[in-house]
């Protein structure tokens, strides 16, 4: 054996510095040196007992090494995911022909779909096992679509249909990077969809947007079925209560916000302008809430303090999801014509706040939360709505607080940082 | 007997060294009523034929995301009280100031936490989580400790993820035995642990690598932030050490892992070193071998088999032996494919061309040592390896590093195996070389580890050490009064 040549030990001197560098104690320092070939063997050939002594002797090349405090910001990635739902709700409603019960509806199989197939998918990331999320994804958004389909039938208005196909594509393309190109074909979809629904000519209109919609989605399916053809790896239990949880949040906020509508009858044109935006403006927000929230705890050693800015990060982005919401109303009030009154404006702060309270609880990992959060809104506004409207400000109250006591509690446990 | 083999992320969800040794020690205890409790991440899936002896298996997932706490404080206010201030007590045994108290501190705190009753404390945890425990014992360490860095609150939260973990490990649920054996340190050991204080169920630990050495080493390879892995460590060092405290009996499989073991704290009374068996009637001595002057590995393409260095060491016996060949039989584990790129590019560069054969999994280790004059290993970090064991048993010649309990297989005589420092090309390509050229050497090496591995590394002899481990720990424990009873 060639232990302990001079060559060797030469070399060994070279590089024992760098092999232990970084190394956090004297027991590493002896693992380093014994996987790098400077065992037992070495340290006695030198004069040592054993590689923990001759370690002992070497840790002082271990030096700490500085620390860069760096925040890393993913604000590209969220004004993609940004621009795309918000160019998606323009090509669905670039498709509708009928009235509010239309765009109601065709909202709702948006809703539904994206939130259903998002959550099996994340699912499935979660667990490691990606096919199976895949799966679940394309069986339930088939599920999705043939409620859409058969409600575009009922109604007679593709719309809904096309509502379901937007639904599922964002719930597929939202999990995952978002390539630029997809963003931009989503964009210039929207603008040729609204073109074409602006040009004369009856039949054209909708022409655009349906094709752009199912063209998406057919891109969406084909990317995700080899995905699904994957190997798995593990049991199927969780992806059905994922399912159902996902499914009676979204329609517990659907409920929610029926009931809310009914009381705001010609405003809810309002309502929904501030509905889409708060979903549009979320995942930029959520982001600048990341950012901060990662600058303040990579500063703070306290676990006070840490808690205290954190939680302000998170009653402001919950503050700030239910300003931008009341703000795109009384933007769009005067283009409408409708006046933002105190029960529209009470209407309208409501489901922001239970919006933006389900969004931060999602958007913190708390899928069960969001789902008692979205029942406690349906039950509560159904009351409301048929018992109590004058109670209407109190409770719009009451939901913006919940929604800035959720946002700051949330983001101020350590589990989220 | 039942017993309880407390594993992490082996058998029966993955093939290899110590899923192998669980599958042959049920089968040859077959007295026994054996209960598989296994700490899982992604693997799920049975990957081996059950014993007929084995009564249950319970899967542990470790990492799994958890989206359906509530985070809410409305359950178990007392209970979320003591994991809260059981944590404080774990981070500050983990990371001491003044006396050292660990051990007892630690053990106190870890039986709280893995008091039964309550909300799961998997939940528990992720919802108190150990950060503000963290925080605090870190200031109070780094007292006595100015040159440690400041942690910052984001850094605590993400040690804290792992942490809380590992100790929710603490709550698992599994049935109820007469003695547990534990295949590893860390939180397979906790699993014992918490048993043991339940309802004093003794544990035996064995470890195949030193779960410590290997965690200092996968964390080294992760990149994160020094204050991150200080802690993590610190944590895992005073577990591993309260471990080797609390094991009735310590059966390491080579006496590298032993010394390993006593250097952190383990009576060396209570260390019994049992090396791994190999069952001689699967692996009957070679009659023949090939032709070809053939080098053959064993094992799967992975960084610590540094199968760079065995490319290079070849290039070195290619200029000895030019018509020599290498086959490496084993599989790519997911991950991996960037360090078999890796080693293909070694292959291209130094003109090796169909010289190395990459042969893919084999259906065991037989065929890829029948393929081989010599079997090489290169590995950089082991534990006792079946690959020289089996090809020991096969009357092979091998030429391996002198890494982990290699040179206990071979001794460092030269006379039944080869031992060359790792991470040395010219030793091993050279060692290679001398053997290829040397049919009468090669065939007396052969015949002497036959005579090593039947005297050593025979199951049989295995098996019946660890009966006689089992039964001695198990006996005086049946008539005991359990700790936890005791505690409460």
């Amino acid at each position: 054996m060639s232990l302990s040549t001079s060559a060797h030990v030469n070399q060994a001197l070279v590089e024992i510095p760098s092999t232990v560098a970084g190394a956090v104690d004297e027991f590493e320092v002896g693992a380093r040196l014994e996987m790098s070939g400077y065992g037992d063997r070495f340290a006695q050939g030198l004069g040592y007992p054993s590689v923990f002594e001759h370690a002992h002797v070497v840790s002082g090349f271990a030096e700490i090494p500085a620390e860069r405090r760096r925040v890393r910001s993913d604000f590209g990635e969220a004004v993609k995911r940004s621009l795309f739902v918000l160019a998606g709700i323009v090509l669905c409603l670039t498709v509708v022909t009928g009235g509010p019960p239309a765009v109601a509806l065709t909202g709702a199989a948006a809703w539904v779909g994206s939130i259903v197939v998002g959550s099996v998918l994340w699912w499935g990331h979660g667990r490691g096992d990606r096919a199976l999320g895949s799966r679940a994804a394309l069986a339930s958004g088939a599920v999705v679509v043939t409620a859409g389909l058969v409600g575009a039938l009922v109604t007679g208005d593709p719309a809904v249909a096309a509502g379901a196909l937007w639904g599922c594509t964002a719930g597929i393309t939202m999990i995952g990077t978002i390539t630029m190109a997809r963003v931009v074909v989503v964009l210039l979809g929207a603008l040729v969809a609204q073109l074409g629904h602006l040009l004369p000519g009856a039949q054209f209109d909708q022409l655009p947007g349906l094709t752009i919609l199912v063209l998406l989605f057919a891109l969406a399916i084909a990317e995700e079925i080899p995905r699904a053809r994957g190997p798995r790896s593990g049991p199927t239990s969780g992806v059905g209560l994922t399912a159902a949880l996902a499914t009676t949040q979204v329609l517990a906020q659907i409920t929610a916000l029926a009931a809310l509508l009914d009381d705001a009858r010609e405003g809810a044109v309002l309502v929904l302008a501030a509905t889409f935006t708060v979903t549009a403006i979320a995942e930029p927000l959520l982001e600048f809430a990341k950012v901060s929230m990662r600058f303040a705890t990579a500063r703070l050693t306290d676990i006070a303090g840490a808690r205290l800015a954190t939680g302000a990060v998170g009653l402001g982005w919950s503050g700030s999801l239910v300003l931008a919401g009341i703000t795109a109303a009384a933007v769009v009030s005067p283009f409408v014509d409708i006046p933002l009154d105190p029960q529209l404006t009470a209407i309208t702060l409501a489901v922001c706040g239970v919006i933006s309270g389900v969004l931060v609880l999602l958007g913190t990992g708390s899928q069960l939360g969001a789902v008692v959060l979205s029942l406690a809104a349906a039950a509560a506004s159904w009351f409301v709505d048929l018992v109590a409207l004058t109670a209407l400000p109190w409770f719009a109250a009451l939901v913006v607080a919940a929604a800035l006591a959720i946002g700051a509690r949330r983001l101020a446990n350590p589990g989220v940082w | 007997m039942d017993i309880a083999m407390l594993n992490e992320g082996t058998y029966p969800v993955v093939k290899g060294g110590v899923s192998t040794w669980a599958d042959q020690l049920i089968r040859h205890l077959p007295e026994h009523r054996w209960h598989v409790v296994n700490l899982v991440g992604r693997e799920r899936a049975g990957v081996w034929t059950p014993p007929a002896n084995l009564a249950s298996t319970t899967l542990v997932p470790m990492w799994d995301p958890s989206g359906l706490t509530l985070g809410w404080g409305m359950r178990g206010r007392d209970r979320r009280s003591r994991v809260r201030n059981a944590l404080r007590q774990v981070w500050r045994a983990a990371l001491p100031f003044g006396p050292d108290q660990n051990l007892p501190r630690l053990r106190a705190a870890l039986q709280d936490l893995a008091e039964p009753g309550g909300p799961p404390l998997g939940h528990l945890l992720l919802s108190e989580g150990s950060t503000a425990a963290l925080l605090e014992a870190w200031a109070r360490h780094r007292r006595e400790r100015p040159h440690l860095p400041e942690l910052p609150a984001a850094l605590a939260a993400r040690t804290s993820a792992f942490a809380d973990r590992t100790l929710a490990v603490l709550g698992a649920q599994w049935p109820t035995v007469d003695v547990s054996l534990a295949s590893s340190n860390g939180p397979a050991a906790l699993v014992g642990m918490a048993r043991l204080w339940r309802d004093g169920t003794p544990m035996v630990l064995t470890e195949h690598g030193v779960h410590l050495r290997e965690r200092y080493l996968a964390l080294a390879a992760t990149g994160w932030e020094w204050s991150v892995r200080y802690a993590l460590i610190a944590l895992s060092r005073a577990i591993c050490r309260l471990a080797y405290s609390e094991a009735a009996l310590l059966t390491p499989v080579s006496d590298f892992n032993g010394r390993w073991a006593a250097a952190l704290g383990a009576d060396p009374a209570r260390i019994r070193t049992i090396p791994n068996g190999v069952d001689a009637d699967l692996f009957p001595p070679l009659a023949t071998e090939p032709t070809d002057p053939v080098v053959s590995f064993v094992g799967r393409i992975d960084p610590l088999k540094d199968l760079v260095t065995l490319v290079e060491a070849f290039a070195v016996t290619r200029t000895r032996v030019p018509g020599a060949k290498l086959r490496l039989f084993g599989p790519t584990p997911v991950g991996n494919e960037a360090y078999r790129a890796r080693v293909e590019a070694r292959v291209a560069d130094l003109g090796l061309g169909d010289a190395v054969v990459f042969e893919g999994p084999a259906p065991s280790a037989r065929p890829a040592i029948e393929a081989g004059q010599v079997v090489a290993l290169s590995s950089i970090s082991e534990g006792l390896p079946f690959t020289v064991l089996e090809a020991m048993m096969s009357g092979r010649a091998t030429v391996n590093t002198d890494v982990g309990g290699v040179a206990e297989c071979t001794g460092t005589d030269g006379r039944c195996g080869v031992v060359v420092p790792p991470r040395d090309p010219d030793a091993l390509g050279s060692a290679l070389a001398e053997l290829l050229l040397d049919p009468a050497r090669r065939r007396a090496m052969g015949l002497a580890a036959r005579e090593r591995a039947l005297g050593r590394f025979d199951l049989q002899v295995c098996a019946a050490a660890y009966r006689d481990a089992l039964a001695e720990v198990a006996a005086p424990a049946r008539v005991g009064v359990p700790q936890w009873q005791v505690a409460s």
